[in-house]
């Protein structure tokens, strides 16, 4: 019986191609489709099925990288993978990365020996050294090269939104808070487009964004007060998150402060989806769902293509009007 | 369980035979291959090929069934369990059911080919029908009779503990707040063990109750008719923290001030920062520990298959809030 080598051979393709021609996968063109399956036909090769099964159980598993999946942005990102991944028929593994990055090297091993199709993946980790290029690997949050597909929510466009909604209603003393030292690009930009909005505006803000000071990392309620003994007359604040929006909010009821009349906040992301528990904040909202379709589509174009080349993918914010602004 | 072997028999054709109609090869008569599905139905057998092929490729998968993440507690949950299967190992496949028990079928139909090495369930589906004692998998909060081994939080004593509560802050019409389970849940033992203990105390209790558990997600419109239904109480045991959640935003609408006039507890411990208000008052559930147990139960249950099924609650305890 012939095998897949000389079916692969006798078409003048590589294994691979063979495969995605029997398994029906998209990405090969009709012509290289024509010309394996005349070879298959001249061999008269019969797919092994037991093979072909354990590579169909294998390869339509998805992995999904985050760093925890207990923080509620980071939960709804992995409800809506899933429900993308299975419109697919694609299965999710989930990996929290966060305190063990070696986890994610492991997944990388499963995508390199064809039992994961690929990653999908929030992660601050430093992966670049043992990223192969044409894993399919796609970043959300992240831009690692223009050789791993990745999507962005509009973080430029969410930092200028959140500075001139905090202008229009009325505050003078602004300030950003957040720490973006460890945080990659994309994130970054929450805060870049802030600053450039204030400086379109002529306005000069704040800017609160060490939360290690002499080697202490602090947490947030002392991050958060920080900022209010720093800048004592700060009447407007954007947090780099909707959490630690909610920290300023709390730090500053504690202090007699009352949110909105004397201080504004707005958060980012979008976590609060009742109304249920105040503050509720108003927050540049991330558009979860929207990034997620992008990511699986992203992903299996990277699978279809390996050498796809890509910029991220930015997909627009939108403002919600909460209590605390 | 059924093997090849024994479907070979009935049929009363050659393993070679039955293998080929199993992977839908050609040269099998339309009658033989008719015999051979018969034999295979009488017997409940369920192809094992795969899996004797490559189990060792694939057995380091677990799948997990929950609801739905986007929750609090379920995404605790996922959290823990992945944390857990790691350190043995093991991976998780996650999948959303909420609303969907074809897909929960779809992952049991993985579960008993092998292609899955065990299963861990949050399910409030029918899905009875398709578990039996021989497949590894483990629930949590809610029994499958003696098929599945399941652990739970000690629902029952959670309730009596509201009840003990709401008393300790000056209650003294206490009122029952929850959905029903459409299949038979330990998370019904929340009402149980509160009508159990205000029966002990000698004290009345009214109940508000929905004919679906989704209300335990919280829903403004499901818990709306509490106010028109329900009045003369000064205490709330929800079945849930959000459903504690959406009835304190709606009374708080209406002018009722808790916990000044309405004490309120909820159940599950889903706060995890003091960021957001009110602050519940609570029976947390020991979210950690039950997962800690269901991950080392499912793998002695992998390692060995003839375990019979087991029943774990775990004790809770009570989280003073800002709602009593």
């Amino acid at each position: 019986m012939s095998s897949l080598k000389e079916v692969a051979e006798l078409a003048g393709v590589g294994i691979a191609t063979v495969s995605r021609v029997i398994n029906n996968y998209p990405g090969v063109s009709p012509k290289m489709r024509a010309k394996v399956q005349r070879a298959i036909d001249a061999l008269d090769y019969i797919p092994d099925e037991q093979a072909r099964n354990f590579k169909l159980q294998t390869s339509n598993m998805v992995a999904l990288f985050l760093p925890y999946v207990s923080n509620p942005f980071l939960a709804k990102v992995a409800y809506h993978v899933e429900n993308e991944l299975y419109k697919h028929d694609l299965k999710m593994m989930l990996c929290n990365s966060e305190a063990h990055p070696e986890k994610e090297k492991d997944y990388l091993d499963l995508v390199s020996k064809n039992k994961a199709l690929g990653i999908i993946g929030i992660t601050y980790n430093d992966i670049n050294d043992f990223l192969d290029t044409n894993i399919p690997f796609v970043c959300i949050d992240r831009f690692l090269g223009r050789k791993i597909p990745s999507v962005a929510s509009d973080n430029f466009a969410g930092g200028r939104m959140a500075l001139r909604a905090l202008v229009r209603s009325g505050c003078k003393k602004i300030a950003f808070i957040g720490d973006t030292g460890g945080m990659h690009s994309e994130v970054k930009k929450r805060r870049s487009g802030f600053k450039h909005e204030a400086e379109e505006l002529g306005i000069t803000p704040y800017f609160h964004d060490k939360r290690i000071t002499s080697g202490y990392l602090h947490n947030d309620f002392d991050f958060v007060d920080k900022l209010f003994e720093k800048y004592p007359d700060v009447d407007g604040v954007f947090a780099i998150s909707d959490l630690l929006a909610a920290a300023v909010v709390e730090r500053a009821r504690l202090k007699g402060v009352s949110v909105p009349k004397q201080l504004k906040v707005i958060g980012f992301d979008g976590i609060q989806d009742n109304e249920y528990f105040s503050p509720y904040l108003s927050t540049i909202v991330q558009p979860v769902e929207q990034m997620a379709k992008v990511a699986v589509e992203l992903l299996l174009q990277k699978i279809a293509n390996p050498k796809m080349r890509t910029d991220t993918q930015i997909i627009p914010v939108t403002f919600r009007q909460g209590e605390t602004s | 369980m059924a093997s090849i072997k024994d479907v070979a028999k009935l049929a009363g054709v050659g393993v070679g035979t039955v293998s080929r109609v199993i992977n839908n090869r050609d040269l099998v008569s339309a009658k033989t291959r008719l015999k051979v599905h018969q034999a295979i139905e009488v017997l409940g057998f369920v192809p094992n090929e795969v899996a004797r092929n490559f189990k060792l490729q694939t057995s380091n998968l677990v799948a997990l069934l929950v609801p739905t993440i986007w929750h609090p507690y379920f995404s605790k949950i996922a959290y823990f369990i992945e944390d857990e299967l790691d350190k043995v190992g093991m991976k998780v496949m996650f999948c959303n059911s909420e609303g969907k028990p074809e897909k929960e079928k779809y992952y049991l139909g993985m579960l008993r080919k092998n292609k899955v090495a065990g299963m861990i369930g949050i399910t409030y589906n029918h899905i009875e029908d398709l578990l039996s004692m021989d497949i590894p998998m483990v629930s949590i909060d809610r029994q499958f009779g003696d098929a599945i081994t399941c652990v739970s939080a000690d629902n029952f004593e959670g309730g009596r503990l509201a009840l003990r509560e709401l008393l300790a802050a000056g209650c003294k019409k206490p009122l029952y707040i929850g959905g029903v389970t459409e299949v038979g849940s330990e998370v019904m033992e929340r009402k149980a063990g509160f009508l159990f203990e205000a029966e002990q105390q000698g004290i009345a209790i009214q109940v508000f109750e929905w004919p679906q558990i989704e209300v335990a997600l919280g829903s403004d419109m499901l818990i709306q008719p509490v106010f028109d239904q329900i009045s003369d109480y000064d205490g709330v045991f929800a079945i849930s923290d959000m459903v504690a959640a959406a009835y304190i935003s709606l009374a708080k609408e209406r002018g009722i001030s808790v916990p000044a006039d309405v004490k309120v507890i909820g159940f599950d411990g889903i706060q995890t920062n003091a960021y957001f208000h009110p602050i519940l008052s609570t029976i947390e559930q020991p979210v950690k520990e039950i997962v800690e147990l269901a991950v080392k139960l499912l793998m002695e249950k992998i390692t060995n298959p003839r375990l019979p099924a087991t029943f774990h609650r775990l004790p809770v305890r009570y989280l003073k809030g800002e709602t009593t």
